[in-house]
């Protein structure tokens, strides 16, 4: 190789590591620092406020997988995920169909559509609180007017009743992501895969099985694995709603971070559950990958 | 009996927009029609609304004696070739050829049978198991292709099927539905703005512009013939010259602008005009091989030689008008020189500069 060409790729590789840098300094500190981090506090037993402790190696985790409760909330993060997701993608799908039609006014209702998205959750919590009620909620109200229950029921407080509404307020909170990803991915499928089908003999249904949803396939993959990960780690919407409520009714794995890490005090274990969330997540999404991403690639 | 029988067919779009109007038009069974005309014509709205993707604002489609307008595109037995082709991008080519005959409930193993066959004759065997973006744009046409038969239709509809491909693969794909529709001798509706395919393939062409249909003709007749100026515009390449001139003489001559020496018609020419008013402006067309370089008494100065190798292209001022003619390539033309010219009276074609409608019909 000439000297000057030799030159030249050394001063390449160099401005190459400089426009990296930034980048690699930012997942640094962002993200391998706090995972470290994490794993290394799951390891010791940890005053929250005083952040003094000693190093127990795995006992936070032998502890944690002998306790009730962590299988409890593992159970209804589950719960929560499996259905809240399940349910926003019918939602989703359904909401983004029809805002696909043409009808007068549609424009609004797109923008309508995404409004639970973009309400503060505090805000949006708020008032579903009051809403779910049972003594003054429009929901009681509306039902006992109806004649559909003979007494109030106690939404929040009961179970599986509060399992159900915090499903239902995800589901109206997040759809609205799933509208406007399969939105988009409606709008670039060709008009004449449709006419095609139709000249074929496909009925409407015939049409949604055999071209919308294998087009949607792509989108839906993502839409699935994005959503599963937001709703697994989601905190906000449940812990204001019930705050894990009725006992352990509806506290999914975040809410037991939370607790263990801060009215309990310690860090450590909460930072265990962490680590196993983490684990379960990596766990369910390399069998997501390999299930999808070989379909993917045969196509 | 397939025949096509567009009566009265009209299409209004709610902007306001007539894309069809009056369009009536037998097409025979078995017969190869080419709706050909520029972009915004209305061809492939009119063949849109044979295939029941569009429906009609007025009038009425009839396949043999059956009324068609009110049944959906798939209860139609007609099949269409896009231009896009519309393959379905997540089925391999088999299940694309057969998706027709599933949604007609026929049995897998029939299916099977069917595909296996059309894919020998397509010559796409090797292809079954593909996905069509794997697939060539000749590959991807042929596919398109054995979906429409694989149904076998009473009529073929196809929407420019042979834009998006390349000039060679564009003459073989010609020659091979040419030879197709000599095979199953079905009735295909071809839509191209294309005149060297419609010339090439059709039985009859159907002429449109403005949504209006302008003539209906074996290409022979569209050529020969044009019943309009617009007609004889736009088919045949480089397209015929328009001159002014005036009819002269007993109506037997014809006098254009810039050349002193009134053209002679032959006598079943010149009969044909006779009713018409002597000294009557008109506008001659001729085709660029029926304006000879090199011989007679008109002249011309040559404004630019475009060879081709086989023949020329001629450029010329006649008296201030510029016509193109073509000439053989062993002349020798030279820009900026004077030239002899002569025209043959007897494909000469007379417009009203009016109407723009064809003189001696």
């Amino acid at each position: 190789m000439e000297p000057s060409n030799r030159k030249r790729e050394s001063r390449e590789r160099w401005l190459g590591l400089a426009l990296i840098s930034p980048t690699m300094v930012l997942f640094l500190t962002l993200v391998a620092y706090p995972l470290a981090a994490s794993i290394g506090f799951s390891l010791f037993s940890i005053n929250t406020l005083t952040l003094q402790g000693r190093f127990v190696g795995f006992d936070n985790y032998t502890r944690l997988f002998g306790q009730a409760a962590f299988w409890t909330s593992f159970q209804n993060t589950l719960i929560w995920t499996v259905s809240a997701v399940s349910l926003q993608l019918l939602c989703g799908i359904g909401f983004a169909l029809l805002l696909h039609r043409s009808f007068p006014g549609r424009s609004l209702a797109r923008g309508l559509v995404l409004f639970p998205y973009l309400l503060p959750t505090a805000v949006a919590i708020l008032v579903w609180q009051w809403m779910f009620n049972d003594l003054y909620g429009i929901i009681n109200y509306g039902l006992l007017s109806a004649g559909l229950v003979s007494k109030p029921i106690a939404w929040l407080s009961h179970m599986p009743d509060a399992m159900v509404s915090i499903v239902l307020v995800g589901t109206w909170k997040l759809f609205p992501f799933v509208v406007i990803a399969v939105l988009a991915r409606l709008q670039t499928i060709p008009e004449q895969l449709y006419e095609a089908a139709r000249l074929d003999g496909a009925g409407v249904w015939a049409r949604f099985w055999d071209i919308t949803l294998p087009q949607l396939r792509g989108v839906l993959v993502i839409v699935v694995l994005l959503r599963s990960i937001w709703d697994f780690k989601e905190f906000d919407l449940i812990y204001l709603m019930t705050g894990g409520g009725p006992a352990i009714g509806t506290q999914t794995l975040p809410l037991m971070v939370y607790k263990e890490a801060f009215p309990l005090l310690n860090l450590g274990r909460g930072a265990a559950v962490a680590v196993a969330m983490l684990v379960f997540m990596l766990a369910f999404f390399l069998l997501y990958f390999r299930t999808y991403g070989k379909e993917e690639e045969e196509r | 009996m397939a025949t096509v029988t567009l009566d009265h067919l009209r299409k209004d779009f709610p902007d306001g927009t007539v894309a069809v109007e009056d369009f009536s038009l037998l097409i025979e069974d078995g017969e190869f029609l080419t709706l050909l005309g520029p972009s915004g014509c209305g061809k492939t709205t009119t063949l849109r609304m044979i295939a029941g993707l569009e429906t009609p604002t007025g009038g009425a489609i009839r396949f043999g004696d059956r009324r068609v307008d009110d049944l959906a595109p798939g209860q139609r037995n007609i099949a269409m070739v896009f231009q896009s082709y519309a393959l379905y991008p997540h089925m391999t080519v088999r299940q694309n050829l057969e998706y027709p005959l599933k949604k007609h409930g026929v049995p897998r193993e029939e299916r099977r049978r069917r595909a296996d066959e059309l894919a020998l004759m397509l010559q796409i065997g090797p292809l079954l198991d593909r996905r069509p973006k794997q697939l060539s744009g000749g590959q991807q046409q042929r596919v398109a292709l054995g979906r429409a038969l694989i149904r076998d239709p009473e009529v073929f509809l196809l929407d420019e099927p042979l834009s998006n491909l390349d000039a060679t693969l564009r003459a073989q794909l010609r020659a091979e539905l040419i030879q197709l529709h000599q095979r199953i001798g079905k009735t295909m509706v071809y839509v191209t703005h294309d005149q060297f395919e419609a010339m090439t393939m059709s039985t009859r062409i159907a002429v449109l512009h403005q949504g209006r249909l302008q003539q209906v003709g074996t290409p022979d007749e569209v050529y020969r013939r044009p019943a309009n100026r617009f007609v004889a515009s736009f088919v045949g390449t480089p397209a015929m010259n328009f001159l002014t001139g005036e009819i002269a003489g007993e109506g037997d001559r014809i006098a254009i602008a810039g050349v002193t020496t009134p053209v002679s018609l032959p006598p079943e020419r010149a009969a044909a005009l006779r009713e018409l008013s002597p000294a009557r402006d008109v506008i001659v067309g001729l085709r660029p091989e029926d304006i000879l370089v090199g011989t007679g008494e008109a002249s011309a100065t040559i404004k630019l030689v475009e060879p081709l190798g086989h023949e020329a292209l001629v450029y010329l001022d006649i008296g201030g008008q510029s016509v193109i003619s073509r000439a053989s390539s062993e002349m020798s033309l030279r820009a900026k020189e004077s030239t002899a010219i002569d025209f043959r009276a007897a494909r000469l074609h007379l417009f009203d500069p009016a109407s723009g409608r064809r003189l001696d019909c």
